[in-house]
């Protein structure tokens, strides 16, 4: 087994195995997601695999967190980068120390994604054998600025999320797909007695932003002093799985996108 | 007889922190909006368990409320953790599947809200959970066990996982929330390292859930100040 040399990112208790920058060839990201699968597949019957949206820059790290199974002997992971179009961007085969979890700081793998609203963002998926547990967190410099835990829905289950709004916050949501297909979604805002709702379309593996005050502005009427109670609802047309966070900027200066991009 | 639907969770309270729980009553394509009955319950290892049925709310439409409004009295005195339960039902339309509604527990702080999902106990249950626990010079982490059956169960934490000093470790009792602290040796037992975050104690840890009714969380708090920082549904 070959040991590449550090990539310049940060990867712990973990050996790559192969990684894209050695010998990844660009072609269609759904023959490329079908080759790979099935390499770690071959091993395991069974598999756990997870979907999140990232942003990685100067205001964003976003980590892996894995956790093997029990069971698992080879402690073995298969991590893919795609970008807001859902363009595979990078890919990387990892193997922990058995029994021990592991950790991959996202930042240095991400150059390639695209920026969208300010951020450089994309949606990471993980391929472990099953049992194992999967998890990213989204971490800020910015002290005003939540980020919600993974939201994942489907066809069945709707995504659900209390808001605060008022002229002192901003609120994006960032949905991501891991359809093979586009994704067709539908959010509606909840606030007072009106309940307007807007449909977006999400490409395969891609990622979409929505500014809930800006898509929604018409129908808000903020107030400085008091934060509005109200609700968004997000539901899939489509059999593809998806996962929704919400992030939610208080601010006293500058409104969210202008924030990042100071 | 309606089916009814059992999410648990647990709120917090002290003078700088409250709790809203938000549910969103949900049966897929079905777009009337039935009345929906609501059983609210909060109950913990100081006080008895108080129990509120609400009506007004309705299939397909989100709602909230805030605990410290509802139980003023219950709460005012309070410090600290408590578990609680909802219970959603359709009378209107007995069968109707509610299974993908949505409950959430909102803890509101002066800085910062957290934001976690309850659990559900109606579902096909996992009882083998799986997940990272971490701690750090800023950061120390802890699971939460919530006993909602009626009888006392193993808490379903492996041996050196948790604090020993804190008793009883094994125990939980009916109606009971514990929270009970990682081990700093099961911690050093895993990983150390330096992150982007500082250093860090990172281990796996198992967990064998003894019966549906048993929910579990995991809590992250600021190691100076206590303070909740990160809450995690398992």
């Amino acid at each position: 087994m070959k040991n590449y040399p550090p990539l310049g990112f940060n990867l712990f208790n973990s050996q790559i195995l192969i990684s894209m920058q050695e010998n990844f060839i660009f072609s269609d990201s759904n023959n490329i997601s079908k080759e790979s699968s099935a390499s770690v597949m071959s091993q395991v019957a069974e598999y756990s695999r997870s979907f999140f949206w990232f942003a990685a820059d100067e205001y964003f790290q976003s980590t892996l967190y894995i956790s093997p199974a029990r069971q698992d002997a080879h402690n073995q992971h298969q991590i893919k980068i795609y970008d807001i179009d859902g363009q595979l961007t990078n890919q990387l085969n990892v193997k922990f120390v058995h029994g021990l979890p592991g950790l991959v700081e996202l930042d240095g793998l991400v150059s390639n994604c695209k920026l969208q609203a300010g951020i450089r963002q994309g949606s990471v998926e993980v391929v472990s054998a099953a049992g194992t547990a999967h998890s990213c967190e989204i971490n800020t410099s910015n002290r005003e600025l939540t980020v919600s835990p993974v939201c994942k829905l489907s066809r069945e289950k709707a995504g659900f999320f209390p808001l605060h709004l008022s002229t002192k916050s901003q609120n994006m949501i960032a949905l991501n797909s891991l359809g093979q297909s586009d994704s067709m979604l539908k959010v509606r805002l909840y606030t007072g007695t009106r309940s307007p709702e807007l449909e977006i379309k999400i490409k395969a593996f891609g990622a979409e932003n929505l500014i809930i005050e800006e898509e929604f502005a018409e129908y808000l009427e903020l107030d400085p002093h008091h934060d509005q109670q109200a609700y968004l609802r997000i539901v899939s047309y489509t059999s593809n799985d998806l996962s929704v966070r919400l992030l939610e900027q208080k601010y006293s200066r500058t409104n969210f996108t202008q924030q990042v991009m100071e | 007889m309606s089916k009814v639907y059992h999410w648990v969770s647990f709120a917090y309270h002290d003078s700088t922190v409250k709790t809203a729980i938000h549910f969103f009553p949900y049966s897929g394509s079905i777009s009337s909006t039935y009345p929906v009955e609501l059983t609210l319950s909060v109950f913990g290892n100081d006080f008895e368990t108080v129990q509120i049925t609400m009506e007004g709310a309705r299939l397909s439409q989100p709602d909230g409320i805030i605990l410290d409004q509802v139980f003023p009295a219950l709460l005012s005195q309070y410090n600290g953790l408590y578990g609680v339960s909802l219970q959603l039902k359709c009378p209107q339309q007995p069968q109707l599947d509610l299974s993908n509604s949505v409950c959430l527990t909102e803890l509101i702080g002066a800085d910062q809200i957290l934001r976690f999902e309850a659990r559900l106990i109606n579902s096909a249950h996992n009882f083998e959970l799986n997940g990272v626990c971490r701690s750090s010079e800023d950061l120390t982490s802890s699971l939460v066990a919530i006993n909602v059956s009626d009888v006392v169960y193993n808490n379903g934490l492996p041996a050196g996982l948790v604090r020993s000093e804190q008793k009883p470790t094994n125990q939980l009792l009916s109606g009971s929330v514990q929270e009970l602290r990682i081990s700093d040796d099961y911690l050093k037992s895993g990983l150390n390292q330096v992150t982007s975050q500082g250093e860090m104690l990172i281990n796996s840890y198992h967990l064998q859930t003894p019966a549906p009714e048993i929910v579990y969380f995991y809590l992250e708090r600021n190691r100076q100040s206590n303070a909740l920082q990160n809450v995690q549904t398992l």
